[in-house]
Order: C-alpha cells, then sequence, then structure tokens
C-alpha cells in the first residue's frame, strides 16, 4: 500500500497501490499540520520527498501490520497519492514510465492546482504510451495545504 | 493491447524449481502461477524461483497471488524467492510488501546461488 513523496513546500508523494478507508484514515491522522510555521512556509524547496511505507494490497488473507509514518505538514505543501497505473503504464517499445519519471513529472507541476496537477500527470501517461490502451487503473489524489489568510491585526 | 495469455515454463535446478513466466501477471496470470506453485509443492519440491524477467507488467492482482504463494511458503518450511523484475516491478514489489515474504533477486543465477549457498 502506501508509499510516499514529500517536498516541503513541498510535495509529498503517497503511492497507494489499493489505499483502503481505514488506511485512509490513519494516514489523514498522521499528517500533522502546524499553521504557525510561516518562516518555512517562506522556504520553498519545491523538492520531492519519497516515503515509502510498504503494505499488502486489499485481499490478502495474512495478517499484516501497516506502518503509520508522521510528518509535518507546512502551508504549500502538496500531497499526491496514487495508484501504481501511471508508473506501469507501457509504450509500444514495453517500457514502463517509471516511478523517476512520475516524480519528475509532479516536481514540475506541483504548484499548480490540484485538477491541473492530476490532468498534466495524466497527460504525460498518455504520451509515453504512444496510443497504447491504458491496462491499468490509473487513479490520483492531489491535496494542498493551504496558506493561512492574514489580515493586519487578525488571523484567520 | 499486450498479449494478456499467462505461459509458464518450468525447469528444475537441483531440487530448486524455476517457474519462468511469460505473460500478464494480474489474476488470471497469479492464478496460474499459484496452481504450478502448488502442484510442484505436491509433488515434493520446496524451493522455487519464480523468473519474471519475460515481463514487464504486473498488476496489483498479480501480487495479491505472489504475496499469498510466499506467505503459504513461509508457514510451510518452503521458500520461495523472485528473480529478474524490472526496477518500475521491483518498486512496486517493494511498495506492496511482498519482500516482506520473500526474497527478490536481480538475477535468476543470484537466487539459486542464494539457495545453494544455504545447502
Amino acid at each position: 500500500m502506501p508509499h510516499a513523496l514529500a517536498q516541503r513546500d513541498g510535495y509529498i508523494v503517497l503511492s497507494a497501490d489499493s489505499l483502503a478507508g481505514e488506511a485512509m484514515r490513519e494516514l489523514s491522522g498522521a499528517w500533522k499540520y502546524h499553521p504557525g510555521d510561516h518562516a518555512d512556509w517562506a522556504l520553498a524547496t519545491q523538492e520531492v520527498e519519497e516515503i515509502l511505507l510498504p503494505g499488502v494490497p486489499l485481499g490478502f488473507s495474512t495478517n499484516f501490520q501497516y506502518q503509520l509514518c508522521e510528518f509535518d505538514l507546512l502551508p504549500g505543501d502538496t500531497i499526491l497519492i496514487l495508484s501504481d497505473g501511471l508508473p506501469e503504464r507501457l509504450n509500444n517499445e514495453d517500457e514502463a514510465f517509471g516511478y523517476p519519471r512520475t516524480e519528475a513529472l509532479f516536481k514540475k507541476s506541483g504548484d499548480r492546482a490540484p485538477k491541473e496537477i492530476c490532468a498534466h500527470l495524466a497527460l504525460g501517461g498518455e504520451g509515453w504510451a504512444q496510443g497504447r490502451l491504458q491496462e491499468d487503473d490509473i487513479t490520483f489524489v492531489v491535496m494542498k495545504v493551504k496558506a493561512q489568510e492574514r489580515v493586519i491585526g487578525q488571523e484567520r | 493491447m499486450a498479449d494478456i495469455s499467462m505461459q509458464l515454463e518450468i525447469r528444475r535446478d537441483g531440487d530448486i524449481a524455476v517457474i519462468e513466466t511469460k505473460g500478464y501477471i494480474d489474476s488470471a496470470g497469479g492464478s496460474s502461477i499459484t496452481s504450478a506453485y502448488n502442484k510442484l509443492f505436491d509433488e515434493g519440491i520446496r524451493r522455487f524461483v519464480v523468473n519474471i524477467a519475460q515481463r514487464k507488467f504486473i498488476n496489483s492482482m498479480g501480487v495479491l497471488h505472489l504475496l499469498e504463494i510466499a506467505a503459504q511458503a513461509q508457514s510451510s518450511e518452503s521458500t520461495i524467492a523472485f528473480c529478474c523484475a524490472t526496477p518500475t516491478i521491483a518498486k512496486s514489489f517493494e511498495i506492496m510488501g511482498l519482500m516482506n515474504f520473500a526474497s527478490v533477486y536481480d538475477t535468476e543465477d543470484e537466487a539459486l546461488q542464494a539457495y545453494k549457498s544455504m545447502q
């Protein structure tokens, strides 16, 4: 299940083969958002950090202890959760798109709106496939940590 | 569209069975590997190498089958190793926890040597 890439102000990728509701709740519980860290927020690194959390696909009959990962989120961070559909997308030469290209695409588009990031990733896969039909589901979930609105003398 | 049929070639190296896959490892393909594993297990084989060099694609249902036989091997005093995965498939194995249940080697020779060094 989930593995992750993260970027401080910042893109985070959770590559989730089968992100169950329970796991999703665990993950959301693990992300700690610190709205007071405005100084850090100004330091845009635009680096992608991967956090790999091995997890078995749904339906596995043996007990498996999922890992819990905690990391801080800051305003400006972007989180990407994706299935293995894009990294494993094949072109006509039977070459997979791969994880490094996925990361590079994300890095390029991580400052855009979530919908645009999804479209950018999907388009990258289409271009790679050279017309070859998609053979697996391709799923993206993009979340962004919004910056706080600040008004002089007042903070919301 | 890719050829989605699954073909298996089974070879023996001493008491080790090598199952070489030549197909799309989805639910049906994974099921074929499971059947081959069970048949060989019933014949008394306890050491297995699954070589997936011929395939560039595997999906999560296929990995689920591989996980099931790896877990079954762990609980039945047999061992199973996988080899020759592409970098993308190797990473998917890692993400999906296969390495918690089985060894993964870059080449078939490495897998066989690992078994032989355990003798």
